[in-house]
């Protein structure tokens, strides 16, 4: 279980140009289930997917995650804890355009005490589940935003972890590799995942377990998966 | 935790060659002032070597006459007065001295050779020819180097001018081989009585005496009993070593200063390309933290890709240092350490590669980088993630 | 092949540098030991660590070293053959008979 707990985040504090950008969050993801976070642009969604991802130290607040207090961490404690727990997929995909799209899928491994070679069978099936098992050996640049972000999601779980944060993956890419993502993320709930994902998307949202919904910084609502019904009202 | 180790190493590996431009730039500073340091640390350590040597079979104590505060000719008989003193084993006056042959410096040495100790036949390496001899009068012997820039061999004849300004001819008996080179390179050896001629010193005078001492430890006594003589100074060989070693510390010093900016200037350069290497490197780091990696694994990976551009620059850097010493002689070099007007072509520098220079080398090369890496790569890695890869994104 | 060629020429330098070092190390050790009636005979310090005549010396060179306090030979105005004055007892007006 992912818990928010009055997570606030204010961009230089106490200075001219002080941002609040999320204000006393309070969120709970269940384990094995999707939960999506949703609302417009700039109202602090991905400030609260870092900050529960541990990207980003939280003004005030804390993160709680299976009854573990990890905000309270040092900063290499938060390392090895998302190397070990977490996969990320971003908005921007953030691949490194100088690897090739197997080598991207690896680079996670390079921190663990492993040869990354022998994960290599591993990377290429997950790239055969996205699609992508011809192209593991392309230059990024060589692959559409779709595919890229296919990578992305690859890459996020190539070290099988329990929890998967996805900020708004859906938002550069085409309809079929959408299509492939939001299957996928289906089945990962399947497997037992833990899953939190901002999005526009309603195809996205269909499958949620749990819908927050988040305006100015703030949560405003809170539905569980029948709520989906109204993602329409919630994002607007 | 190896593996880690090693798969850190190959994302430095990496690293490295991605950012050509700033690896280029730093290896290239870091291999020239590298380079440059090797070739004056090398020839410096060969000098210094040489003259230990010779000092070795030195006078223990070498005494000049001074006149009006300039060394000049010595009367010899204070070799009467020296002989008397406690400790001493022999006294020899010694003639010697400059003198232009073409337009090359050389130095002009009478030995005597009625009273040599050993067999020269036997004991001196020639190349050409024989020693002198009683046998042989207005002969002389040349270093290989001098014969080489003269153009002459044993047989032919050498008219050299001396104070007077009255040529006299000299036949050339005999030719060192490269073995003494530096030693020999400039020397002209003939008959200590030949050379008096040379120089016209009257049978009373002579350039300085050599004295020896039979006791190592008496050198400093006898030295102080020599002094107390009117107008002498008296020179220990320990106090040539000093000023030996004093005196290429002071040279090879000159680019050691010039060395040390460069180092700081390459230090800097590295400190600027880890702090400001722009957007890319910040977002790698930022990147590379929200996949698991963590601050120390960060620092370690900046740490490796210093120490691998220092290993590099250095071994490359000796190995420039080594090949202009040894194939192309040290131009440029050679002359602040030798400070001579002429230079042969064919004078093979006496050069030394030690292993605590070598040492030395890899240490100024690998550390200033890693301490020019730390801090800035420390703050690079303890920026929140997301900070880094949206403050790049900007 | 790309990606070895610098490990490869690094891995030849630090070998070319271990030979170059071992070699020159045991050519000193066998000079040191080995007699050298030259300079026996000769006696004179190495002449080739500073011309003790001034016209040997360079005057570009020297101006140059002066500006950076350092000379090359210069040392000779104060070191013959290469030595500082004495440190020893500074000679006094003292006469002493011979043969005693």
């Amino acid at each position: 279980m992912i818990e928010a707990v009055s997570l606030t985040k204010i961009y230089n504090q106490q200075k001219p140009n002080q941002v609040l950008a999320v204000t006393d969050a309070n969120l709970s993801a269940p384990n094995g289930a999707i939960t999506v976070l949703v609302g417009p642009s700039g109202c602090g969604k991905t400030t609260l997917m870092s900050m529960i991802g541990l990207l980003l130290t939280p003004t005030k607040g804390k993160v709680i995650i299976d009854e573990e207090v990890v905000t309270s961490y040092s900063d290499n404690w938060k390392a090895i804890f998302r190397r070990k727990n977490m996969g990320f997929v971003f908005q921007h995909i953030n691949l490194f355009p100088h690897l090739k799209a197997l080598e991207n899928v690896m680079i996670p491994l390079l921190c663990h005490d492993m040869d990354p070679a022998k994960f290599k069978d591993q990377a290429l099936s997950l790239l055969e589940r996205l699609g992508l098992a011809e192209r593991a050996l392309f230059n990024v640049e060589q692959l559409s935003g779709g595919q890229q972000q296919r990578v992305a999601v690859a890459r996020a779980l190539i070290t099988e972890p329990k929890i998967i944060i996805a900020d708004e993956p859906l938002t550069f890419i085409d309809q079929e590799s959408a299509k492939a993502i939001i299957d996928f993320f289906n089945e990962l709930r399947s497997e037992g995942k833990t899953i939190l994902i901002s999005t526009h998307s309603y195809n996205l949202a269909k499958l949620a377990d749990r819908i927050y919904s988040m305006k100015d910084g703030a949560i405003v609502g809170e539905t569980e998966k029948e709520g989906a019904r109204l993602f329409n009202i919630y994002i607007k | 935790m190896k593996g880690r180790h090693m798969n850190l190493l190959s994302y430095a590996l990496n690293c490295i060659y991605r950012y050509k431009v700033r690896t280029v730039v730093i290896l290239v500073c870091l291999v020239t002032s590298a380079a440059v340091f090797s070739s004056v640390a090398f020839l410096k350590d060969g000098l210094v070597k040489e003259g230990e040597l010779s000092l070795k079979y030195a006078p223990d104590i070498t005494v000049q006459q001074i006149w009006a505060g300039r060394p000049t000719l010595i009367e010899t008989s204070y070799v009467g007065y020296i002989q008397e003193m406690a400790g001493t084993i022999s006294v020899i006056p010694r003639i010697w001295g400059y003198a232009n042959v073409g337009n090359i410096l050389l130095v002009i040495m009478g030995i005597d050779i009625d009273n040599m100790f050993f067999d020269p036949k036997e004991t001196f390496p020639m190349e050409e020819g024989s020693f002198l001899s009683p046998e042989t009068p207005n002969s002389v012997v040349l270093g290989k180097a001098v014969a080489d820039i003269l153009g002459v061999r044993v047989g032919n004849t050498l008219t050299i001018l001396t104070e007077s300004v009255t040529p006299i001819q000299y036949q050339v008996v005999g030719i060192f081989n490269s073995e003494a080179n530096i030693y020999n390179a400039d020397m002209i050896l003939m008959n200590i009585d030949d050379a008096r001629l040379f120089f016209e010193i009257p049978e009373n005078l002579a350039t300085d005496i050599a004295v020896y001492v039979w006791d190592p430890q008496l050198v400093n006594n006898v030295a102080r009993d020599i002094g107390e003589l009117q107008n002498l100074r008296v020179v220990t060989k320990d106090i040539i070593l000093k000023a030996q070693e004093t005196t290429y510390g002071a040279r090879s010093g000159f680019f050691s200063v010039l060395w040390y900016i460069v180092l700081i200037s390459v230090a800097i350069t590295a400190f600027n390309q880890t702090v400001v290497v722009g957007h890319e490197s910040k977002f790698e780091v930022g990147l590379l933290k929200a996949l698991g990696f963590s601050t120390s694994d960060i620092i370690e990976i900046r740490l490796m890709e210093s120490a691998i551009l220092g290993v590099i620059a250095g071994s490359f850097g000796i190995t420039f240092g080594i090949i202009y010493d040894r194939v192309f002689n040290a131009p440029i070099f050679r002359d602040f350490m030798l400070g001579w007007v002429t230079l042969y072509p064919n004078f093979t520098l006496p050069i030394h590669i030690s292993a605590s220079t070598i040492f030395l080398i890899y240490v100024i090369t690998i550390l200033p980088l890693l301490f020019a890496t730390v801090i800035p790569s420390w703050i690079n890695a303890t920026v929140d993630p997301d900070i880094a890869m949206r403050g790049a994104r900007a | 092949m790309k990606e070895k060629i610098v490990p490869l020429t690094l891995l030849f330098s630090i070998v070319f540098n271990l030979i170059a070092c071992v070699q020159s190390e045991m050519s000193w050790t066998n000079k040191e030991n080995s007699p050298q009636p030259l300079r026996q005979v000769v006696g004179l310090p190495n002449i080739a660590v500073g011309n003790l005549n001034p016209a040997a010396r360079s005057p570009g060179l020297e101006v140059l070293c002066i500006s950076f306090y350092d000379v090359p030979g210069g040392y000779c105005h104060y070191f013959a053959p290469g030595a500082p004055y004495s440190v020893l007892p500074r000679s006094k007006n003292l006469t002493r008979s011979g043969g005693e």
